[in-house]
């Protein structure tokens, strides 16, 4: 076996430090307030000690506790020792490690007193590291130090056996950040600044679940203030594709909180910022195209360009184009999600349209060889029969008779419309651009 | 003093600042029979703009492309029957919003080509997107009613129709070499 423990001197949100390691080990324990334990046995084939000592501080400063103690054992009791006293020779240890060795998990009450008590009298004695105390006989302990020596000595010949209690991550996943008052957070920058470790954060124990983020809500806590109206911020963030990359997911939030502060400004300044996880994906760890490695990264910057512009212009506004099957030519093709193709099914069964269509036929007039488009007059070269469209349900049934009509402005420039005929009215659909 | 002369001389000649003409990375362009540079500006104006447009993209089906108007005109179904890749092929109707979406779309350096169809831009504005598409290398189209007395497009072509309905193309400007 062999235990990863990072050990931290003030209270961290050992949970979420936990989920970032979910990735590379299932088996991950919590003592209370202080230390984590991941085993990694496992996964040594993929990765080395070096490695892992120096992911653990990675993580560790990116949740603001880069005075994390980290150690590699055999067991739990001497990863806890080791990354407690930064000493990482067993024997060497002082004669407190007996209290990570007896109970790693966390020093139940009823113990606390009767330890205090055993470390204040064992250095009297001379004992000074296990080592001093390991040569002691097991048979005189329980006279000497009772029951609790007996189970230190025990604890320290053999801690291989220990149950793992087991480790849940949090069904709700949030990240925030209070901000005190020496920092004043008002304008888009700074709440960019913030948010940028919180995403951080988040991405990292999404990573660990193997998750991505399909929906989120981001959430601002206003100072308090009377003539304020609302004192907090709420906005939802439902992304079309599930992400994982922190530049492409803080560009999105910058761009909209951005647009949402400009419309709508805050009262005062944020004391408080948190990001909650609204809907999670199973994230599919792929292998990079080792022939084209820039694939992944230019799919990523399009999804994310994408991503910005549907938040700003709206869902409608980004689209791939569908060609389907339809009668009316305004309808056959539809607008589709940018980020999946689909393998167009329709065929086409007419002559070649024009590259520009009206929204809504427009009536024009036709009058001894001269063309009225509104203002416009035009002198008409040629009208030539291009298809005739027929069809519809019983109370909505049609016939177009469609022309290319050619024709010529003032100045001599060409045009190409494309025009139907219908209950003897004539209409502009389409302009051969 | 004359050798100082020839050095300037033959950096001005590097840089392309003696004949306006830029060696660059090129797309074929078989209609035209003019290759397109990469990361420049490229104008198509008159009737027929949109027709020589699809044209190059049906040539290209391999660039990833951006197709932006400001109020969505096009009719995607003949864009089908012009043999373009709608796979590659993103729409963007934006509206007021269009030049941030350019710039967007040009800064994301995630498109080989933008298409912008429906505005004129002012001079600084085509120059911004011309700074853009260099460093992006994403090739910048400009689809307009009349040429735009602009120094800063590459290439520009006159576009109409004759009498017939024929594509008739006219070179107004070009400081490409391939």
């Amino acid at each position: 076996m062999k235990v990863l423990c990072l050990f931290f001197s003030r209270e961290v949100p050992l949970a979420a430090i936990a989920e970032a390691f979910y990735g590379y080990s299932p088996q991950i324990s919590l003592r209370r307030n202080e230390a984590l334990y991941v085993e990694i046995e496992k996964c040594r084939h993929l990765y080395d000690d070096d490695f892992f000592l120096e992911k653990a501080r990675e993580i560790a400063e990116i949740f603001k506790c880069a005075t994390a103690r980290v150690a590699l054992a055999e067991d739990i009791p001497t990863a806890l020792a080791f990354a407690r006293h930064q000493i990482f020779k067993k024997e060497k240890l002082p004669i407190e490690a007996l209290a990570d060795y007896a109970f790693p998990f966390g020093i139940p009450e009823s113990a606390a007193r009767e330890l205090e008590h055993l470390f204040f009298t064992l250095p009297r004695l001379g004992l000074f590291n296990l080592r001093d105390f390991q040569k002691l006989s097991s048979g005189s302990l329980t006279n000497r130090f009772g029951a609790l020596g007996f189970h230190l000595h025990r604890a320290l010949r053999d801690s291989s056996g220990l149950n793992w209690p087991l480790f849940r991550p949090s069904e709700i996943l949030q990240e925030e950040q209070s901000l005190d008052d020496g920092w004043r957070v008002e304008d888009t920058e700074s709440i960019q600044f913030v948010l940028r470790g919180i995403l951080d954060r988040l991405l990292l124990r999404l990573r660990g679940r193997g998750q991505a983020l399909r929906r989120f809500e981001l959430y601002f806590e206003l100072e308090n203030h009377s003539l304020l109206r609302e004192k907090s911020y709420r906005l939802h963030f439902d992304l079309l594709e599930p992400q994982m990359s922190l530049k492409t997911l803080l560009s999105v939030v910058r761009d909209r909180v951005q647009f949402e502060l400009r419309q709508k400004p805050l009262g005062a300044p944020v004391t408080l910022v948190r990001l909650q996880a609204l809907e999670m994906v199973p994230w599919i760890y792929a292998q990079k195209d080792l022939m084209n490695p820039h694939k992944e990264e230019k799919r990523e910057q399009r999804i994310g360009v994408l991503s910005r512009l549907q938040i700003r212009l709206g869902k409608e506004a980004v689209f791939h184009a569908e060609p389907v099957e339809n009668y009316l030519p305004e309808s056959n093709w539809r607008r589709r999600d940018p980020f999946h193709f689909r393998e167009i099914q329709a065929r086409d069964r007419h002559p070649a349209r024009p590259l520009r269509l009206l929204t809504e036929p427009r009536k024009i007039y036709f009058q001894e060889g001269f063309v009225t488009i509104g203002s416009r007059r035009l002198k008409v070269l040629s009208v030539e029969d291009h298809e005739i469209l027929s069809g519809g349900l019983w109370n909505r049934l049609f016939e177009r008779r469609y022309s290319i009509l050619r024709a010529q402005d003032d100045g001599g420039a060409n045009e190409t419309y494309w025009v139907f005929l219908e209950n003897q009215n004539l209409f502009l659909h389409g302009v051969f651009d | 003093m004359e050798a100082h002369a020839l050095t300037l001389l033959e950096l001005r000649q590097k840089i392309g600042a003696i004949d306006g003409r830029i060696p660059r990375e090129t797309h074929g362009f078989r209609y035209l029979q003019q290759p397109i540079a990469k990361g420049s500006v490229v104008e198509f104006a008159g009737q027929g703009k949109t027709e020589l447009c699809a044209h190059f993209l049906s040539e290209h089906p391999e660039l990833s492309v951006a197709w932006v108007e400001d109020e969505f005109s096009l009719n995607p179904y003949a864009l089908w029957q012009r043999h373009l890749n709608f796979e590659n092929l993103v729409f963007v109707e934006a509206g007021r919003d269009m030049s941030w979406a350019i710039h967007q779309l040009l800064h994301s350096q995630a498109f080989d080509l933008i298409v912008s169809s429906g505005r004129q831009w002012e001079e600084n504005e085509l120059r911004r997107f011309q700074l853009l598409s260099e460093k992006a290398k994403s090739t910048f189209f400009l689809l307009s009613e009349k040429p735009q007395p602009a120094w800063v497009q590459s290439l520009q072509v006159q576009t109409r129709r004759d009498d017939g309905g024929l594509l008739q193309t006219r070179i107004l400007r070009n400081r490409i070499t391939g």
